[in-house]
């Protein structure tokens, strides 16, 4: 059981949390858009071993955040609301 | 088709309800006037006259009204008397609905209460958190105490009340 | 073999406490304190069991929690426990204790006859053997014969499992010389401690083991040290076992209790975890190395130490390594006769009083039948014998830190595999960190707590007597003459590691899954180290680079009571339950759970079809009731409100006039729909999201996240505002007549509140809001209102409801009513392909000019494919049964049937008297009036494509 970093209210245990996929994900706007770019968009991941940037949402106060995590020793070095800057773990 | 009722017990009449096992009492503090607010918390500050960050996670609240923190932009205004705020939107800045019958009151008191908090959340007691909000056997509950460091107030989903009530009935060891 | 009860010792068991109770219909007398296995011991009970495959009789092997072979079925107070180990659970007076795997008795097992064939047996033979035509027509009676011990479906516990969240400094595992200096010296720098350990007193190795700490007797000096840790308000626990350790260290445990109360879970979170888990023996690769009567030494030592019992009269001693003389010596002492058979050359330096030793020999095989007789040694010498000890070496037991991903590293020195690296918060002390000699073992458990040690207080001191270990390599060789088990547990042979290998299952993942080597419940503790080097030597390899298997939670098996605590029956998973659930039980409505809502489905106690046939007959007559509390109630505020539901719909909501609703789709990024439902619009800058029951937590979830994501903080704000109101809806012909019969104060005419507008209105001095939609086809009313004051107006609605015989509807005449009109349910008329213009709302897709959640989506090839599944109704010939919710459409294409879809509901409807059914069939919206064939468990029937509202296509009723 990780514990997360909620940017608010500091560690919680993972239960509390819900992933909300890979940082960095942008959304490109527009019917113009390629059919390429849309599908790297909706479907295309990096699903990197190693040190990983997600978007998770603490469930119990709705805050989404950026955290990083290393996806092999799941330790987390770090988490920020969308927009702000890094809070240490 | 089986009846579904006879799995789920009724809920009980929650005037009169009292629980009363290893060192806690259980019972609902009806009439609680509760306001949920999102926003420029200064502005809500100036228009409700209730100042402050918020209790969070076990902290303790105090007074006839007081806040009770969410989230990083919501609190849950909670009073004795009715909160003189309408629900909408207002041009200082702030959301409000009104939450008066939605969240229903749990109020536990008794030397037993770190033992039921064990057993309820895995917070760390030694540590503080600014929301409230917590997950509490299982649901989304704002967990904080009133008064005195040996009462519990939760606020929970109306639906999921009965729900608690019975985990609190079933949970063995409290 | 002939174990008995020595008239005196054991420092376990408590003589003035005599106990009975029955093993396989037999009558055993113990003492409080014995396990049922030091009792069956004691009692002379050779065989305990019979084995997995060959149904080989087994008797017990170990002292502890690695015993592969006495697994018991145990009817106590708590209920009957299948597979218990009888080497860890305490006996008690009364219990039933059956053996596993053995009918009638172990003794006189009608299977035996099994073993007698076991050259046709290889591992993975039955799957190779019954793989034809379907191996799930042999498994059934193969399990029958395999299978271990027999659950009581019927069993429940009888009250909820303790689970307890906890928060400490140090958590010590193992209350061994190593943990309990751990233990000790995290107390004695003012941190907090938990002491867990799985035996029913504290000292580990010191309870049998020769040793002296700081002056006192082992046992004294851990009796001691464990009392001052409670008296300091340290917590410890015994009959605990550490079973897993979970990412960022938590910890969790399983203690057992004495009385009937299921088994407590602890979660333990600290700050710094020492592991001193000791280490396991490991058997000697001998033929016939699993008769009875062949043990662990050290569990020799443990039974005649712990409980007084004395394991044979004649005994030889298999060993490799030093450890084996302490249990040899003190047997001799206790008047048996001990050979030890050591392969080392130089044995013999070890040479005690009453030990004859053959150094530089080993044992070929054992002999015997339901007992081990004698031995053969390499050398072709013949020994008689009762018992035969093996010591194989040591292996430090490291599966926490195995499971807290900690590597490990092969040490010649202990022929065993250590840890390596250390891990971030976790210390390893004592025997699972490889040390032999007290002193070692002591130093390491003070050294174990890093940053949390005392720098004042000293470490405990060994003051007496030092162990060597001295071990070679004694590792089972290929082509071995006779039969030699490496897993007990799972009847796997060296010849079955051997076949393995041949058969290039040379991964020892791969070694393990072909044989089962590893898998039974004793997870190999025992076993795996002999397997791996087996399959080395056969491969060619060194072992430390055949590696070990992953080692997964639980160390030992947890009852699932244990792991369920209260969150089971009427709490698995807790469900929403309505505001006005009392009077719905009161009306005798017969509830059903809908989308984690407990609801009526119907009211009445008659036969269900029938009876919600009747309410949707009466509903569409004169006037229904219907509790629809459990739609969505999200607010989105803001300024920025109007440009929010805008993205979040498909459908422009932001022209949406105050006052007024708009049905629309929220769609997936995919172009998918994901929910429907209305928006209402309270004011300019205020709108309820009114979203279906079963999705509220996830469209909360969604609109938080585009918030947060692409509005900012400021501009908007979600606040789900669903259990705040209950909404008590009223729709019918006369359904106006009864709303104005409740006297709201709203104007309620054609003009004043047109279809999809809403009113607020008052009753009972509270505010109520007034919308018209409807989902039934019929003029509809829902009125909300605060849930705590709902009772009042649903009782009136009732009231006045006598003069226009008002009905009420649960959930399952809705369906049949909205199904009529050809009203969808998301998730049940759509699926994970289903786009808007699949249901025939394509407006928004081709004229909105702005952004929206999927708008790129409805443009690609997919979504504009010709073959589409697409929403219609479907209509069967005059007289027949409804179709089969879920049935196919099927086509003939090059020779073969074909899917063209399936139907997705299907209701008898009353007030037609026909079927009525809704459909996703291929290119649908274009072959109204086709008949196509319609298949389902092997019938096929025909219907024709129709639009799929059956009932007042025109729309009239909404308005009437």
């Amino acid at each position: 059981m990780q514990l997360f970093p909620c940017p608010f209210c500091g560690p919680r245990e993972e239960s509390e949390f819900h992933y909300g996929g890979e940082a960095g994900n942008l959304r490109p706007d527009g019917t113009d858009v390629t059919a390429e770019r849309w599908a790297g968009y909706l479907h295309m991941r990096d699903n990197p071993k190693g040190p990983t940037r997600e978007i998770w949402m603490h469930l119990t106060c709705g805050e989404f955040f950026a955290m990083s995590r290393d996806s092999v020793s799941h330790k987390v070095s770090g988490s920020s609301a969308l927009g702000e800057t890094e809070h240490g773990a | 088709m089986r009846n579904l009722a006879e799995k789920w017990p009724p809920a009980p009449d929650w005037a009169t309800a009292v629980l009363n096992k290893g060192g806690i009492s259980v019972r609902t503090p009806g009439g609680l006037n509760q306001l949920l607010v999102s926003g420029d918390p200064a502005a809500w500050s100036q228009a409700s006259g209730l100042a402050g960050e918020g209790v969070g996670a076990g902290a303790v609240a105090s007074g006839d009204a007081y806040v009770v923190r969410i989230a990083r932009d919501r609190i849950l205004a909670v009073g004795e008397r009715p909160l003189p705020i309408a629900a909408g939107w207002h041009e200082g800045g702030f959301a409000v609905s009104i939450m008066d019958a939605g969240l229903h009151v749990f109020e536990i008191e008794g030397p037993g209460l770190a033992e039921l908090v064990a057993r309820a959340t895995t917070l760390d007691p030694q540590q503080a958190s600014r929301s409230a909000s917590v997950l509490f056997a299982g649901l989304n509950v704002l967990f904080y105490r009133f008064g005195h460091a040996d009462r519990v107030r939760l606020h929970v989903d109306r639906g999921f009340a009965p729900y608690l009530w019975e985990w609190l009935e079933q949970s063995s060891g409290l | 073999m002939s174990a008995s009860r020595l008239a005196s010792g054991g420092s376990d068991i408590d003589r003035a406490r005599p106990l009975t109770f029955s093993f396989d219909g037999r009558r055993v007398e113990g003492f409080a304190g014995d396990t049922i296995a030091s009792a069956l011991l004691a009692s002379g009970q050779a065989v305990v069991c019979r084995s997995f495959k060959y149904h080989r009789p087994r008797g017990i092997w170990g002292s502890g929690v690695e015993e592969p072979n006495a697994l018991v079925d145990i009817e106590g107070a708590g209920g009957r426990v299948p597979n218990a180990r009888a080497t860890t659970v305490p006996a008690s007076d009364g219990i039933v204790v059956k053996s596993v795997n053995a009918s009638p008795t172990a003794l006189a097992d009608r299977n035996a006859m099994l073993d007698r064939f076991a050259r046709f047996l290889p591992a993975a033979f039955y799957y190779k053997t019954f793989m034809w035509p379907d191996w799930h027509l042999f498994e059934p009676r193969i399990r029958a014969m395999a299978g271990l011990g027999i659950v009581d479906h019927d069993w429940k516990p009888r009250e909820a499992a303790d689970q307890i969240n906890h928060h400490c400094d140090v958590l010590v595992v193992g209350a061994g010389p190593a943990g309990l200096a751990a233990a000790a010296g995290a107390a004695a720098a003012g941190h907090s401690v938990v002491l867990v350990d799985d035996w029913t007193h504290p000292g580990g190795s010191l309870r049998h083991r020769a040793g002296k700490v700081d002056g006192m007797e082992g046992t004294a000096w851990a009796e001691a040290t464990v009392a001052r840790l409670k008296s300091d308000g340290q917590i410890v626990l015994m009959e605990t076992t550490a079973f897993g350790l979970y990412d960022h260290n938590l910890v969790a445990l399983n203690q057992r209790h004495r009385d009937s109360r299921p088994d407590t879970l602890w979660r333990v979170r600290p700050r710094r975890i020492v592991l001193a888990t000791g280490a396991i023996e490991r058997p000697v690769p001998l033929a016939n190395n699993d008769l009875p009567g062949i043990l662990s030494a050290d569990a020799a030592l443990a039974y005649l130490r712990r409980h007084g019992v004395l394991v044979g009269r004649q005994i030889v001693v298999a060993t490799n390594n030093d450890s084996a003389y302490e249990p040899a010596s003190a047997l001799a002492a206790a008047g048996t006769s001990v050979t030890v058979v050591d392969c080392r050359r130089d044995a013999g330096a070890q040479a005690k009083a009453g030990i004859r030793i053959l150094p530089g020999r080993t044992i070929a095989a054992a002999r015997g039948r339901n007992a081990v007789q004698g031995v053969l040694l390499d050398d072709g010498t013949a020994l008689a014998a009762d018992c035969v000890l093996v010591s194989g070496g040591w292996t430090p037991t490291v599966h926490l830190f195995s499971q807290a991903k900690g590597k490990l590293a092969w040490s010649d020195q202990l022929a065993a595999f250590v840890p390596g690296e250390s891990v971030e918060g976790i210390g390893v002390a004592g025997a699972a960190a490889g040390t032999v000699s007290l002193s070692e073992t002591l130093a390491s458990g003070a050294a174990a707590l890093g940053p949390f040690g005392s720098s004042s207080t000293p470490a405990p001191r060994s003051t007496g007597a030092e162990a060597t270990l001295g071990v070679v390599s004694l590792w089972p060789k290929p082509k071995a003459k006779g039969r030699v088990w490496i897993d007990y547990q799972s009847d796997v042979t060296a010849k079955d590691v051997e076949l393995a290998a041949r058969e290039n299952f040379v991964s020892v993942e791969h070694l393990k899954r072909y044989t089962t080597l590893g898998m039974a419940t004793d997870q190999g503790k025992t076993s795996n180290l002999n397997g791996l080097a087996l399959l080395a030597d056969v491969t060619g390899r060194a072992i430390a680079e055949v590696g070990t298997t992953t080692y997964r939670p639980p160390f030992t098996p947890v009852p699932f009571a244990c792991l369920a605590g209260a969150r089971r029956g009427s709490m698995h998973p807790p469900v929403r339950r309505l505001p006005l659930e009392a009077n719905h039980r009161a009306a005798g409505g017969v509830f059903q759970e809908y989308g984690g809502w407990l609801r009526p489905a119907y009211y009445g106690g008659g036969e269900a079809g029938a009876a919600i046939r009747e309410e949707a007959r009466r509903a569409r007559q004169s006037v229904a009731l219907f509790d629809g509390s459990t739609l969505g109630k999200i607010e989105v505020i803001g300024p920025r409100a109007p440009e929010f539901v805008d993205f979040i719909y498909y459908n422009t909501m932001s022209t949406l006039k105050p006052g007024y609703c708009r049905y629309g789709f929220m769609l997936s990024e995919n172009g998918v729909v994901f929910d429907d439902g209305v928006l209402v619009r309270l004011d300019e800058h205020r709108f309820i999201v009114s979203c279906s029951s079963s999705h509220v937590a996830a469209v909360h979830a969604r609109l938080e996240e585009w918030r947060q994501d692409r509005f900012g903080r400021d501009a908007v704000y979600i606040h789900n505002a669903t259990a705040q109101y209950a909404t008590l809806t009223v729709s019918g012909p006369n359904a106006r007549g009864l709303v104005e019969a409740l006297d709201l104060g709203a104007a309620l005419d054609e003009a004043s509140l047109p279809h999809m507008a809403v009113a607020a209105g008052r009753f009972a001095g509270d505010e109520v809001r007034i919308t018209r939609v409807s989902f039934t086809g019929d003029r509809s009313y829902e009125i909300s209102v605060r849930a705590d004051r709902a009772e009042a107006l649903w009782m009136r609605m009732q009231q006045e409801g006598r003069a226009f015989d008002a009905v009420l509807l649960g959930l399952e005449s809705l369906m049949i009513l909205r199904a009529e009109k050809g009203y969808i349910v998301i998730g049940r008329d759509t699926d994970g392909n289903t786009m808007p213009h699949d249901l025939g709302v394509a407006g928004p897709r081709t004229k909105r000019t702005g952004e929206f959640v999927g708008r790129r989506s409805l443009f690609t090839e997919a979504a504009n494919g010709a073959n589409r599944n697409q929403l219609v109704g479907l209509a069967v010939r005059e007289g027949e049964a409804p179709l089969a919710t879920g049935a196919h459409g099927v086509e003939k294409s090059g020779g073969r049937l074909r899917s063209i879809g399936f139907v997705t509901s299907s209701y008898r409807s009353p007030t037609l008297g026909r079927p009525v059914a809704l459909a996703l069939i291929e290119r649908g919206a274009a072959r109204h009036g086709e008949t196509i064939d319609v298949q389902h468990l092997g019938v096929v029937r025909q219907a024709t494509i129709v639009a799929p509202c059956a009932f007042d296509p025109e729309g009239k009723r909404l308005h009437a």
